[in-house]
């Protein structure tokens, strides 16, 4: 075990080194030039040089990676063009806004989706398994930022139930910061009011992450459980006299969730994607708007941060399922 | 329990206006004003960065020496902001500024002709954007006394009262946090010590800026004022415009979309003011093969479908362009001819120029569409338009900034494309800084003029009124210049877009003509009960 978690954490070493090399090269061999987008539309030749030079942009690109990499085994990603600040401040501030929403995302789609997954595979073909799949269906086929609006549109604009965005109410203090998950600081620090704001910012935005992924899991679950359900063990514990309850969710649900879990790993990982519309929408201080600005700014240092720091979670998220599976189904040792 | 949980739970999510952290429960006049704005600020610096998502920012906690103030003719003035008046020699070199008297920056260290030096000491030492202002103009400063302050100029420079209005007045005392010879530029990044009406209270990074009065302000309180402005980013227009209709913001920035628009003008409560824009949008010609004759340039200009295109695509968002000024700079004169559709006009100027049956080669035209969508429509109204003179115009919509900068302002005029998209404005109400870049002073690589016109008459024009302090005179020779540049076009001028106030109807006093430019005068708003 200790040996198959090494072995995968220096694996994620070669693979973040690959990332640095194919983020750069194609950051740099893009026509477009970062030191006209930081001096802005109006300025001089001169002003962009002058930029250019403070950037470092007109040396050969070997060099500029090589100083890259330098920075980086010090811990150094660089400044950011556009806030003027570390890279690595910037994303460590704006990672718990993030990791909150993809959790409560998480925390909506997966109870969700096993529920309707394992509902619809109880009687296939019957009403409730066309109405749920072709919800699914829909959920999936969802564009992230439509749905994002129409939840706006309905929540916040005609039942004013939801705020449209941020994090928190703007005159309500943060919690202080012990995990930087805004409705787990204020619950830990008891702060009412602030947990209240918090818990009303997180809805919609993370109902709508939430709700993609819902549908996945739902088909996967339900494809997984109709797979089980067929077979001898589920037979024999029906046999013995179980309530179907324990057969379906305590036998049958177990042996499912492989596949399932697999699917919700990289769902979480793929939230990432998500998150950036979403977070836009919601006005959502997190990574994905970080993201997003950064690429329309051509904020090299922040785009290249950003990936490096995404590509760690994709490899760790999944680290972290193939680790769940032994514990799921004895059998699989590594 | 499990009910109890679950009442709890609701409570908790619906019962927070209670706890006070919604602002539905306070009076109309001590709640503060929520902005909500497309851009967080890059830099509270006001000597490293000047955009607009800085300057709404800074203008709240930093003060110019005079301030914008349009005029009903549109065009701007100045008035007093901490200079209480100016002297002007004849000769348009030598300016003289008193201060106010008295003023203190937010930590008390005094305002006086000794800090005005030190900010355009360290202004011009940054040479960041803001001092483009002053890029080529050579000048000493001198502190006749405590609150007298003289600029003494190489050159004769007559929009200069215009330049001085632009800087804002950082406080001396932050050279104690000035680091490795930075100028305290990475504390002013995020801290600020001005002498404005308000102070930063707190800069929540990603979510808002909120901005609190200054108390000791040297104005005074007297009368109708803003308690307290909260900036919240918003970068989805959609959502500012929800909550703008919600009452959640009372001011949206950047509201450009006739949908948009519409709905808000159907809300209650809300007000959309339309004002003229100062940005003008043109399609710049290189001077090259045929462009290089001004006939056919003004052939190609009179092809163009100007009321087609204000009235179909625009929508009432833009009006036609009056020549190669936007319309608030000074000299600028309405009188003139404005470009209008006359194909056969245009056919004969072709057929005068020697091109009758069209010109031999297909025109290159690039545009930007991801940025200004409406150069697209633009460009296929005048490709269409072109086609029915025997003008083949390809369209090359490109994609990223840099790029097209590249191709536009190429130091070689046979490269890139026959023309391209462009908008310009001015930032100090003098088009002075425009219309150089008519000039053969600012073609690539020094500057931008990426067409490469060239027009002696011009140049002339616009070096007398640099120097003419006669403001008579000085209207006269950019009335001049305005007939030049339309007889002898270096574009295309295709239209003015309008900007939108977007607010609550309760919001008073905002002032955008200058908000464009210089960032709101926040001390001037309030909210009516």
């Amino acid at each position: 075990m200790k040996a198959y978690v090494l072995r995968r954490l220096v694996s994620l070493l070669l693979v973040l080194l690959g990332m640095t090399v194919v983020t750069f090269v194609i950051s740099h061999v893009i026509p477009a030039d970062p030191a006209r987008a930081a001096a802005g539309m109006f300025a001089s030749a001169e002003a962009v040089e002058a930029i250019r030079q403070e950037m470092g942009l007109d040396r050969p690109l070997y060099v500029q990676y090589w100083n890259y990499m330098r920075s980086l085994l010090h811990g150094d990603l660089g400044r950011s063009i556009l806030t003027r600040e570390p890279v690595l401040d910037d994303l460590l501030r704006r990672l718990p806004a993030s990791l909150e929403l993809a959790v409560a995302g998480m925390c909506i789609s997966l109870p969700l989706g096993l529920l309707i997954g394992v509902v619809c595979s109880q009687r296939p073909g019957g009403l409730t398994d066309v109405l749920a799949r072709g919800v699914a269906v829909l959920g999936v086929a969802t564009p992230a930022f439509w749905l994002a609006q129409i939840m706006q549109l309905v929540f916040y604009s005609v039942l004013g139930w939801f705020p449209a965005a941020g994090r928190i109410a703007t005159g309500c203090a943060p919690p202080p910061a012990v995990t930087g998950l805004y409705v787990v600081d204020a619950a830990l620090t008891g702060n009412l009011a602030a947990l209240g704001s918090a818990l009303r910012h997180l809805i919609l935005p993370a109902v709508t992450v939430g709700l993609g992924s819902a549908a996945v899991i739902a088909r996967m679950t339900r494809s997984s459980m109709m797979e089980v359900l067929k077979q001898e063990f589920v037979r024999t514990a029906r046999a013995k006299g179980l309530a179907e309850r324990v057969v379906v969710y305590r036998h049958a649900l177990r042996n499912a969730l492989i596949p399932v879990i697999t699917v919700a790993g990289m769902q979480f990982s793929g939230l990432i994607a998500w998150l950036v519309l979403v977070e836009v929408i919601f006005a959502w201080p997190g990574l994905g708007s970080y993201a997003a600005r950064s690429v329309l700014a051509l904020d090299f240092p922040a785009i290249m941060g950003f990936t490096l720091l995404t590509s760690t979670i994709y490899v760790v998220v999944n680290l972290a399922v193939d680790l769940v599976y032994a514990f799921i189904d004895p059998r699989i040792r590594y | 329990m499990k009910r109890a949980l679950a009442v709890a739970a609701v409570l908790l999510l619906f019962g927070t206006t209670l706890a006070g952290c919604a602002r539905g429960g306070q009076p109309q006049a001590v709640r503060p004003l929520v902005y909500a704005f497309h851009l967080e600020a890059k830099t509270l610096d006001p000597h490293v960065d000047d955009f607009g998502y800085d300057r709404v920012v800074q203008s709240g906690v930093y003060e110019p020496l005079m301030d914008y103030q349009p005029k009903p003719d549109g065009q701007w003035d100045l008035a007093p902001a901490l200079a209480k008046k100016w002297e002007v020699s004849s000769d348009a070199r030598v300016y003289t500024l008193y201060l106010q008297e008295g003023v203190k920056f937010s930590d008390g260290t005094p305002f006086n002709a000794a800090a005005v030096k030190w900010n355009f000491e360290r202004l011009l030492a940054l040479n960041k954007p803001p001092a483009d202002t002053f890029r080529g103009v050579k000048f000493t400063i001198e502190e006749v006394n405590q609150y007298t302050v003289r600029f003494v100029l190489e050159t004769p420079r007559a929009p200069f009262l215009y330049d001085l209005a632009w800087p804002l007045m950082v406080s001396p005392s932050v050279m104690k946090f000035e680091k490795n010879g930075d100028r305290a530029q990475e504390w002013l990044q995020s801290n600020a010590l001005g002498t404005g009406p308000y102070l930063l209270k707190e800069w929540v990074k990603g979510s808002h800026i909120t901005l609190v009065r200054n108390p000791e302000y040297w104005r005074g309180w007297k009368g109708k004022h803003l308690n307290e402005i909260v900036l919240q980013f918003i970068p989805d227009a959609q959502t500012r415009v929800l909550m703008l209709q919600k009452g959640d913001a009372d001011l949206a920035a950047q509201i450009k979309t006739a949908p948009m628009l519409d709905s808000l003008r159907a809300s209650e409560g809300v007000v959309v003011e339309e004002v003229p824009g100062c940005t003008m949008q043109s399609f710049i010609f290189k001077l090259r093969g045929p462009l290089q004759d001004s006939r056919v340039r003004r052939a190609l200009a009179l092809a163009f479908d100007y009321e087609g295109f204000c009235d179909k695509v625009l929508k009432g968002l833009g009006r036609p362009a009056t020549g190669p000024f936007a319309g608030v700079e000074f000299g600028f004169d309405s009188r003139l001819p404005r470009f209008k559709q006359d194909l056969a006009a245009s056919r004969a100027l072709l057929a005068e120029a020697g091109y009758a049956g069209g010109l031999p080669s297909e025109l290159q035209l690039q545009i930007i569409s991801a940025f200004i969508p409406q150069q697209k429509d633009a460009a296929q109204i005048l490709q269409s338009n072109l086609a029915g003179l025997g003008i083949k115009l390809k369209i090359n919509d490109v994609a990223d900034v840099s790029t097209y900068f590249r191709s536009a302002f190429d130091p070689d005029l046979n490269v890139g494309p026959d023309m391209y998209a462009w908008a310009y404005a001015t930032r100090t109400g003098d088009p002075d800084r425009t219309m150089r870049q008519f000039t053969e002073d600012e073609i690539p690589p020094k500057g931008n003029n990426g067409g490469f016109y060239r027009n002696a008459r011009a140049k002339e024009l616009i070096n007398q009124a640099i120097s003419e302090s006669n403001l008579a005179k000085r209207k006269q020779l950019y009335y001049e210049l305005q007939k030049v540049l339309i007889d002898d076009p270096p574009a295309m001028y295709l239209a003015v877009f309008n900007d939108y106030i977007c607010r609550r109807a309760e919001v008073k006093g905002f002032d955008f003509i200058l908000a464009g430019a210089r960032g709101p005068r926040w001390y001037y708003m309030y909210l009516e009960k």
